[in-house]
């Protein structure tokens, strides 16, 4: 399971993780044994906690048998047990993948190491785009990361920059079957072009964006995708010319794990 | 001759579980204090939220079902 390959960073992050369902001690045991989760898996067997925290689904008929399941979700803590965040998706099937939880939720880095990376780069810029896990899990978001690295004294302009600009944008094209989200970009500073009338929206550094992909495959086999991109760098006196690149990223897919009633 | 009937389904018949829109319960807020629970994990051991964590920080994930 994911969560367990990445115990060892939540752990390090100093993050403690538990996992509750419905579910008796006896099938959450045999789920463990099954995929080695070593993380707690508690049984909140008659749904008390589940109702304590007011997300017992009730769409679900008393007299059906699974009745007693949550709205699935997320809370995530500090260290005084305050919320900080949580997630809870209408689909219940879309859950957020588990390094973009450590990344978002806690802001722990990415080991880069992981996971399928495509780069390309142009004058005063270098672009990687990585998934942000080591696969695209059926029905899971995961995040697909497009980062500029740019030199220093240069910037790219926000999506609607205007002012005649060329805006950044990140177009994913994925086969049929991956849904793609529209892209995150990071809030955009002013920025004034010598000689220039206005100021306009910039990002520099490092800018890290982000695009939900969600795959609902029912094969296997990893996809392609095309990470169009157009840009144009400029420090406060001049431009480069105007970009388009397309990235292209093999990304495997993985089925759901299920636990398989005991025989 | 007797027809061969449709083998019958083991899934339960479909039903409306997911909510048709965001009004749905959430729990506890962003910057309440999660409650606290004890429950049992997979060892057979009663585990509390709150002894358990100590000062760190925690994700807590409620799941449908380790089954299905």
């Amino acid at each position: 399971m994911q969560l367990q390959r990445h115990l060892a960073e939540f752990e390090e992050a100093g993050v403690a993780v538990y996992a509750l369902s419905y579910d008796a001690s006896e099938t959450l045991a045999a789920f463990a044994e099954e995929f080695g989760i070593t993380y707690p898996l508690l049984s909140d067997a008659g749904s008390e906690v589940i109702r304590r925290y007011g997300i017992l689904n009730t769409l679900v008929r008393p007299d059906e048998a699974v009745y007693g399941i949550p709205y699935p979700g997320a809370y995530l803590t500090d260290e005084a047990g305050a919320v900080t965040e949580k997630s809870f998706y209408r689909q219940y099937r879309i859950r957020p993948a588990t390094r973009s939880l450590l990344k978002d939720g806690f802001g722990v880095p990415l080991t880069p190491e992981s996971g399928p990376v495509a780069e390309s780069s142009a004058p005063g810029v270098r672009v990687t785009a990585a998934l942000g896990e080591e696969a695209l899990v059926f029905q899971q978001r995961v995040p697909l990361y497009v980062r500029f690295d740019l030199d220093p004294g240069l910037h790219i302009y926000a999506p609607d920059a205007g002012g005649g600009m060329l805006g950044t944008t990140v177009e994913v094209h994925a086969p049929e079957g991956i849904e793609i989200g529209s892209p995150a970009f990071p809030t955009a500073h002013p920025f004034r072009i010598e000689g220039a009338a206005e100021s306009l929206p910039v990002l520099d550094g490092t800018v890290e964006i982000a695009v939900p992909l969600i795959s609902t495959r029912a094969e296997v086999e990893p996809v392609m995708l095309d990470i169009r991109l157009r840009y144009q760098a400029c420090d406060d006196r001049q431009c480069f010319l105007p970009q388009e690149q397309t990235l292209t990223l093999q990304v495997p897919l993985q089925g759901l794990n299920r636990a398989r009633p005991r025989s | 001759m007797t027809q061969e009937s449709e083998p019958t389904p083991t899934e339960p018949p479909p039903t409306q579980r997911n909510p048709t829109d965001d009004q749905f319960p959430t729990g506890p807020e962003v910057g309440d204090t999660l409650p606290d629970f004890t429950l049992t994990d997979q060892y057979g051991h009663a585990v509390n939220f709150r002894e358990s964590r100590g000062n760190r920080r925690a994700l807590v994930l409620f799941h449908r079902s380790a089954r299905w």
